[in-house]
C-alpha cells in the first residue's frame, strides 16, 4: 500500500482505484464451461425430480440481540470514521473508503448471512435517533417528546413498501461506481452526512419503523439475513419490532445474549418478502450494480467511454440501465409466481464472488489504517495474495450455490402455491423464473469469463 | 510508506529478473491458453460489438512506438501512450507470465501521472519525455495501467 508518486501528485487520486477495483484473474475456460452446464443440470434436477412436494418451514428472519455497549461502540466508531474523514489524512491512509465501501458494503454479506440482519441491531443511525430522542425527552428541551410514531405517521393500514431503501441503494452505487473522486475521504464523509441527515429526518417524520424501509443498509442485511441458519428466540416482543419500542433510553437494557435457535435450512428464504415491488426494485440495484462494475472494468467499456466522452454521465446512464433491465426482467417472468425471493441467494452469491478478494485483500487493510492512525502496529502490512485457483474455485461454489438455493425457493413456492397441482403443470409454472436464474448465473460466470 | 523517487522501482532480486525456464507446468498452462484465447477473443468481440456497433477490436499490431529503449533485453516490452485524453492504440489486455520483468513505456501529450495498479507504481509523464518502468511482474492477477485521473491505458494480465 505505497504509492511512489512525486511531488504535488495527486494522492486521492491513488485512492480512488485502490479500493474497489478487483484484481482477480479471469476464469478458466473448462471452469466456467462446466458451471454453466451444472447450473442447467442442477436446475431441471431440483425442479423436476427431486422435490416433489413443498417442504420449506418459513420462519420470519430476526435480528440478533447485542448489548447496548455493541450499539454505542459502532456508533462511536462511526462518528469517529466520518470526522477523520474531513479532519483526518486526506489521502490513501484514511479509512474512510475502506469503511464503507469493503466493510460496511461487502462486509455486511457474510455477517448477515451467518447472524442473520445484523444491522437493524447495530445500526448506529438507529442508535442516534434513539439517543437525539431521548435527550429531546430530557427537560433541558423542555420534555417535549418526540412521538414514537414520528411526527407524521403512514396511516394505519397503508402498506409502506422497501421503495425509500432502494433509491438510497441507488444514490449509494452510484457514489460508489459513477461518481467521481469517490474515493477522496472528503467526499465519502459528505456522502455519509448527507445519508445520515436525510435518513434521520425521514425517521423523526415518519418514526423509527423508517429506518426498517429506508435505511438501505438495513434492507440489504435484511435480506442477506434470510440466509442465516441462526434465530434468537424471542424474548419479548418489544425487541423483534422496534416500531412499539417504548420511546425512552430504558430500551437499551441489559444484554441478554440468550438461547439461538438453529433454524431449518431456507426456512428465512421461505418467508414472505415485504409487500410491493419494492424489494424487487432493491434485489435488482443491488445485483445489477454488481454487475455493472464487473462490466465497467473492462478495456471494452473503457475504450467506448474515452471515445465517447463524459464519463460520468456514461456511468450513470450504463449502472441505471443495468439495473433498471434486471428489474424489468424480474417484474416481466413474475406471473403468479414471483421470481425476487430466488434472487436473494444469487445476488448474495454473486456479490460474494465478485468482492471476495476485495474483502480478504483491502478489510484487514482498512482495519491497519485505523489502527496505524492511532500509532498502533505502525509498519505492520497486510500484503495477502490470494491464490488464484482458490478463488477461481470459491468464485464458482459461490455463484453455483446461490443458484441452487434460488431454484429450491422458487420451486418450493410454486409446490406450496398450489398443493393439488400436477407436478408438469408446476414445471411449466416456474419454467420462466428458472430461465431467468439461467440467466443470471451465466451473465454473473461470463461476466468473471470475460473480465 | 516509503516513497521511492526515482522513475525505476528497483527489481526485487537480480535472480527474479533471470527468465524462468518453461516447467512442464508452464506448458501445460501455455496449451491450455491456447485454446482459451480464441474463445475469448470471440466472446470479447461479442461484447464490443454489443456495447457499440461499429467499435472495432483493438489492433494488436498497432502498438504505440517503443518509448523505451532496449535497456533490458529480457524484459517485455509493453507501451501505451495517451493522446487527446484517450488511451492509444485503445485499451486493450496484455499478457505477462508471472516473475517476469517488465518494461512498460508510457508517452502522453500532456503532463499527467501514471499509476500501475497492483504494484502501485506511480509515476509522472510529460510531452516529449517518455517515462519508461521497469518491474518484476511478480503478483498474479489482472491489474490496470492508468493515467490519472481514470484513464485506462491498458491493463496487464500477469499469470
Amino acid at each position: 500500500m505505497q504509492a511512489g508518486s512525486l511531488g504535488e501528485a495527486d494522492a486521492t487520486g491513488v485512492l480512488a482505484h485502490g479500493v474497489g477495483s478487483s484484481a482477480d484473474l479471469p476464469l478458466p475456460l473448462d471452469l466456467v464451461l462446466q458451471a454453466g452446464a451444472a447450473t442447467v443440470v442442477l436446475s431441471f434436477l431440483v425442479s423436476a425430480l427431486w422435490w416433489r412436494e413443498p417442504r420449506l418451514v418459513a420462519a420470519e428472519p430476526r435480528p440478533p440481540r447485542a448489548s447496548r455497549w455493541v450499539r454505542f461502540a459502532v456508533l462511536a466508531l462511526a462518528l469517529y470514521l466520518v470526522g477523520n474523514a474531513f479532519l483526518g489524512p486526506r489521502g490513501p491512509e484514511n479509512p474512510a473508503a475502506h469503511a464503507v465501501f469493503v466493510w460496511l458494503w461487502v462486509g455486511l454479506i457474510p455477517l448477515s448471512v451467518v447472524f442473520g440482519p445484523v444491522w437493524r441491531t447495530i445500526n448506529p443511525l438507529r442508535t442516534l435517533y434513539a439517543l437525539l430522542r431521548g435527550l429531546l425527552g430530557t427537560r433541558l428541551f423542555g420534555g417535549r417528546r418526540l412521538p414514537a410514531g414520528g411526527l407524521r405517521p403512514l396511516p394505519p393500514g397503508s402498506s409502506a413498501g422497501t421503495w425509500p431503501a432502494a433509491a438510497y441503494l441507488l444514490g449509494f452505487v452510484w457514489f460508489e461506481l459513477a461518481a467521481p473522486h469517490h474515493g477522496d475521504p472528503v467526499a465519502v464523509g459528505v456522502f455519509l452526512l448527507g445519508y445520515a441527515g436525510t435518513q434521520l429526518a425521514f425517521a423523526t417524520v415518519r418514526g423509527e419503523e423508517w429506518f426498517a424501509r429506508g435505511d438501505c443498509f438495513e434492507v440489504y442485511s435484511e435480506l442477506a439475513g434470510r440466509l442465516s441458519p441462526l434465530q434468537p428466540s424471542p424474548v419479548q416482543p418489544s425487541s423483534v419490532q422496534p416500531s412499539s419500542v417504548q420511546p425512552s433510553p430504558a430500551r437499551f437494557g441489559p444484554a441478554r445474549f440468550g438461547a439461538v435457535r438453529w433454524l431449518r435450512p431456507l426456512s428465512g428464504l421461505a418467508a414472505p418478502l415485504p409487500a410491493g415491488a419494492g424489494v424487487a426494485a432493491f434485489l435488482a440495484i443491488w445485483w445489477g450494480s454488481t454487475v455493472f462494475d464487473s462490466a465497467s472494468a473492462s478495456p471494452f467499456w473503457a475504450g467506448f467511454v474515452q471515445r465517447a466522452g463524459l464519463p460520468v454521465l456514461w456511468a450513470t446512464a450504463g449502472l441505471v440501465g443495468f439495473c433498471a433491465l434486471v428489474f424489468a426482467a424480474v417484474r416481466w417472468t413474475a406471473g403468479r409466481l414471483d421470481v425476487t425471493a430466488s434472487l436473494i441467494p444469487i445476488a448474495v452469491g454473486y456479490t460474494l464472488a465478485h468482492y471476495l478478494s476485495l474483502l480478504l485483500v483491502e478489510g484487514p487493510r482498512g482495519v491497519l489504517l485505523l489502527l496505524q492512525q492511532w500509532g498502533i502496529g505502525a509498519g505492520a502490512r497486510w500484503d495477502v495474495v490470494p491464490v488464484p485457483e482458490v478463488i477461481a474455485g470459491a468464485q464458482i461454489a459461490l455463484i453455483l450455490i446461490g443458484h441452487v438455493l434460488g431454484v429450491v425457493i422458487a420451486h418450493d413456492r410454486a409446490l406450496a402455491a398450489d398443493p393439488g397441482r400436477p407436478p408438469l403443470a408446476v414445471l411449466a409454472d416456474e419454467l420462466p423464473m428458472v430461465l431467468f436464474m439461467i440467466a443470471c448465473t451465466w451473465a454473473g460466470l461470463f461476466l468473471l469469463f470475460v473480465r | 510508506m516509503t516513497r521511492p523517487a526515482s522513475h525505476v522501482r528497483p527489481a526485487r532480486s537480480a535472480s527474479a529478473l533471470r527468465v524462468r525456464a518453461l516447467g512442464v507446468g508452464a506448458l501445460a498452462v501455455r496449451a491450455l491458453r491456447v485454446l482459451d484465447l480464441p474463445v475469448r477473443a470471440l466472446l470479447g468481440a461479442l461484447l464490443a460489438g454489443l456495447s457499440l456497433a461499429g467499435c472495432a477490436q483493438p489492433d494488436p499490431t498497432h502498438s504505440a512506438p517503443a518509448a523505451c529503449g532496449s535497456a533490458a533485453p529480457n524484459a517485455v516490452p509493453v507501451d501505451a501512450a495517451l493522446r487527446n485524453g484517450r488511451a492509444d492504440p485503445e485499451p486493450h489486455r496484455v499478457e505477462i507470465p508471472v516473475n517476469s520483468p517488465v518494461l512498460l513505456g508510457v508517452t502522453s501529450d500532456v503532463a499527467a501521472e501514471v499509476h500501475v495498479h497492483g504494484y502501485d507504481l506511480v509515476y509522472p509523464v510529460r510531452p516529449g519525455s517518455p517515462a519508461c518502468v521497469l518491474f518484476v511482474a511478480g503478483r498474479t492477477g489482472v491489474f490496470d495501467v492508468e493515467a490519472h485521473p481514470e484513464i485506462l491505458l491498458l491493463q496487464l494480465e500477469v499469470r
